[in-house]
């Protein structure tokens, strides 16, 4: 984690390419604030501030922001510990590494309650026409979610500036991301809900020359036994050897490059890196974008060898080359296998490809050049204050 | 008054709505793919269990006060991999087969898995991820949708739309006589023993089934019906939007969205159904400021009651604080007065079911008596739950390529109650 003298401001870091975001940083600031101390939040995603009277919108906006990596900037009710509501004018913003995905966010609450406990201290005028509520009590008004504090967000802007500043020097954070391709930074949209599934699976960019991996699940690498930086960027036939099939390989060709790409099941031979084969019940599908382009294409592999593989002592030292000639394996080919998936198993596979499409559809800055669904910068903010209804043929004011 | 009638083409939900089309599909895992659904009682079917909940049982997803660690490990998704039971009894291997991390959910799993599973044996009119979607230029973030294939060539119907009461007719297509492959799984929301999913698993007496929609507007777009052998017409009442609701809960995904059409709002089908699907973008009615009602204050403990503001179809939001299960009574009353009142409805459900618009529709009286313009009417799009809420479905190139905020404005307008009308409309539904 940074220095001391880098988080000494810091309210609250969430690294992003864990799963759920959870909080790896809070300053004493935080725990003054919150009531919670460090065990309590540590690793734990930031959700917890949140409480009965929450603002729903309030909390889209803020899941929006990460789903298209940008900061954002809103008041809402918050809990600290124990139950106590108050108004959090709650700053967020990425922290971008080299190839400009992010990896952390860094969040900073202000704590912007009146002190009689009635409304947000600073620039109340600005909600002269609420009911002003005694949330303190019972009853917070919830209507107000277009309230900001402009002073508040003024201090956590620079802020959060100079802490972005001070991580752009910070090799511990960038240094992981400068030895991968720009390509494998997935975007954010895509990225978290692909940490939610736990199964082997990889997704190759369809795009690029020659498919290379742009993401693989720890289950993949724990089947395979190679390393992410191994994989990433390669194309997936190193898991192919000796005895895997050719009418196997060309089964998938035929289903993925032609003109309308089908998802495919194939149970193929593949390699571990230790050289050690494996029936493979790979499940293979198109994934499109926004625009309807295929983008990604996703494979799901189901390990079904019924015995446990043959002894892999024999890979020697240099096994990290992922070419192999071995012939160590030769009656690979006869493997004991499995017979059909079972419904458990069918079920993981689809679900898995059928997750991906539903995020790669809304995908926020993909591949292709696609905007995906996401609003432009200059929409990104709240609506604006309500002003009136328009009335039936009247021009909107937007 | 002479009852209205609008030509209209029926949105094709099921196979058995396209005989001209009908192709003998591969076998599937069911017992019976090819019977209709009116046949169940020998079949099996997948089914999906969950606990009820009826009572007010507060929320996992909103905190209760108290101990950090009571609330923030999600002890449910732990749960639902050792309740899943296999046909062959086998039990998930360590690491779990499949498994969710936070926010996450079996009923997503389940439910993506099958309709990923009918996709690939051709189900579908069309593959919608093949469509091209994109959000507008503008604050709300209108998103819009180019879909040449939905329009269906079968003649249009003349479908009464100014009745939004009308008695269930076996003659016409209703979810009974869909095919069985069309079923995804069996909902069931009070079952005793808590989250369970069963591949393959006999049926009661009258399932909620969820269907997939062939002509799908979204990955995962399904038919929620409940009691389906008991031919309910398409009114909710508090037990159907229990349903319902218990079905967003258990999705626990933000981005899983229901709707419900009355008849004269677009629902065009008069068997008691809920649509639903996964858009991971949000919808522009879920962006907008609300006031609350002051008069509806305290009618219902632990509901905010509350109008939307700036949006071009006035609207109702029921919002609940600690459980999605105190909605149910609320909305559904106030379905049933706008039923009484021939006032035609839709229903939109976000929040996992903590939060639940309510739009009185206009359009089709508006269409009926001519009043809505020539342009609009050519667009061929009809704003039901979904238009209405920001997810605009075009059927002509042209129309998605020209397509801009104001112009969504302008013809949602025509959904709109006047504010006279609205006024009087919120007195109605909340009987204040």
């Amino acid at each position: 984690m940074p220095g001391p003298e880098i988080l000494q401001n810091v309210e609250a870091l969430r690294q992003f390419r864990e799963p759920d975001m959870p909080i790896v940083y809070a300053s004493p600031d935080f725990y003054e604030l919150t009531g919670y101390s460090e065990e309590e939040v540590m690793g734990k995603n930031c959700r917890f501030l949140q409480g009965p009277r929450t603002n729903r919108s309030k909390v889209n906006e803020i899941r929006e922001a990460i789903r298209e990596e940008r900061a954002c900037e809103v008041c809402l009710l918050n809990y600290k510990k124990g139950g106590v509501p108050f108004y959090n004018q709650f700053y967020l913003a990425p922290i971008m590494d080299t190839w400009g995905a992010a990896q952390f966010y860094v969040g900073l609450q202000m704590d912007v309650t009146d002190p009689v406990g009635r409304m947000p201290a600073m620039h109340a005028q600005a909600t002269s026409n609420d009911n002003t509520g005694d949330f303190l009590t019972h009853d917070p008004p919830r209507r107000r979610i277009d309230v900001t504090c402009p002073d508040a967000v003024e201090v956590e802007r620079k802020h959060s500036h100079e802490i972005r500043e001070a991580f752009q020097g910070w090799d511990a954070v960038m240094g992981e991301s400068k030895a991968s391709s720009p390509r494998a930074a997935l975007p954010a949209s895509l990225l978290s809900p692909l940490l939610r599934l736990r199964h082997s699976f990889c997704l190759a960019d369809a795009l690029s020359p020659d498919q290379p991996l742009v993401h693989v699940s720890p289950e993949f690498l724990a089947l395979t036994g190679y390393s992410r930086d191994e994989v990433l960027g390669q194309n997936c036939r190193f898991m192919q050897g000796p005895d895997t099939l050719r009418e196997d390989l060309d089964t998938i060709r035929r289903a993925l490059s032609s003109q309308h790409p089908k998802p495919i099941t194939v149970r193929i031979l593949n390699y571990k890196k230790c050289g050690a084969p494996f029936w493979n019940n790979l499940h293979i599908a198109p994934v499109r974008n926004a625009g309807g382009q295929v983008v990604y294409f996703v494979g799901v592999q189901q390990d079904v060898t019924a015995a446990p593989s043959p002894v892999s002592s024999p890979v020697s030292g240099e096994s990290s080359s992922l070419g192999r000639t071995s012939s160590m394996f030769s009656r690979a080919s006869s493997l004991p296998e499995h017979g059909e998936l079972t419904p458990a198993q069918k079920l993981a596979q689809r679900s898995i490809v059928g997750s991906l499409r539903v995020n790669a559809r809304a995908l926020a800055g993909c591949p292709g050049g696609q905007q995906g669904l996401r609003r432009s910068v200059d929409c990104q903010s709240s609506l604006a204050r309500p002003t009136r209804l328009s009335r039936h043929g009247a021009t909107a004011d937007f | 008054m002479a009852p209205l009638f609008v030509s209209r083409v029926p949105t094709v939900y099921s196979l058995q709505q396209l005989e001209e089309e009908y192709a003998t599909p591969e076998k599937g895992a069911l017992s019976h793919p090819l019977k209709p659904v009116g046949d169940l009682t020998s079949s099996l079917l997948p089914r999906l269990a969950c606990l009820s909940r009826t009572s007010a049982v507060p929320s996992k997803r909103i905190r209760s006060f108290g101990d950090l660690q009571a609330i923030v490990p999600d002890s449910d998704e732990e749960r639902s991999l050792t309740d899943f039971s296999d046909e062959d009894g086998v039990v998930p291997q360590n690491p779990p087969l499949f498994g969710f991390g936070e926010g996450s959910s079996l009923l997503d799993t389940v439910l993506l898995a099958e309709w990923e599973d009918r996709a690939e044996q051709g189900l579908f009119r069309y593959d919608v991820t093949a469509c091209p979607t994109k959000v507008l230029p503008g604050a709300y973030g209108f998103v819009a949708q180019l879909n040449e294939g939905r329009g269906s060539k079968k003649r249009p119907t003349e479908f009464r739309v100014d009745k939004v009461d009308q008695p269930f007719d076996e003659g016409k297509f209703n979810f009974k006589k869909a095919l069985q492959q069309e079923v995804l799984f069996q909902f069931d929301a009070s079952a005793p023993g808590g989250l369970t999913y069963s591949a393959s698993a006999p049926v009661s007496q009258s399932p909620n089934l969820v269907f997939i929609n062939i002509s799908p507007i979204e990955y995962g777009h399904v038919l929620l019906v409940p009691r389906v052998l008991d031919g309910l017409h398409q009114v909710v009442d508090q037990r159907s939007m229990q349903l319902a609701l218990n079905l967003c809960h258990e999705s626990n995904n933000p981005y899983f969205r229901l709707c419900y059409n009355s008849l004269g709002a677009f629902g065009t089908v008069n068997h008691l159904h809920f649509q639903a699907y996964f858009l991971a973008a949000p919808f522009a009615v879920e962006r907008v400021p609300v006031e609350p009602i002051p008069a509806a204050k305290g009618l219902y403990s632990n509901i905010i009651i509350s109008r939307l503001l700036q949006y071009p179809v006035r609207g109702l939001v029921f919002e609940a604080d600690e459980s999605a299960a105190l909605l149910a009574p609320a909305v559904a009353a106030a379905c049933q007065r706008l039923t009484a009142a021939n006032i035609p409805h839709n229903l939109f459900v976000v929040d996992c079911g903590q939060r639940v618009f309510l739009f009185p529709n206009a359009f089709a009286g508006a269409k009926a008596a001519g009043r809505v313009p020539k342009d609009l009417l050519d667009t061929m799009v009809d704003p039901a739950g979904f238009e209405i809420c920001g997810h605009i479905i075009m059927k002509r190139a042209e129309d998605y390529e020209d397509l801009s905020q104001q112009s969504i404005w302008r013809l949602l307008e025509y959904a709109s109650f006047t504010e006279e009308e609205f006024e009087k409309f919120i007195l109605l539904a909340l009987d204040l």
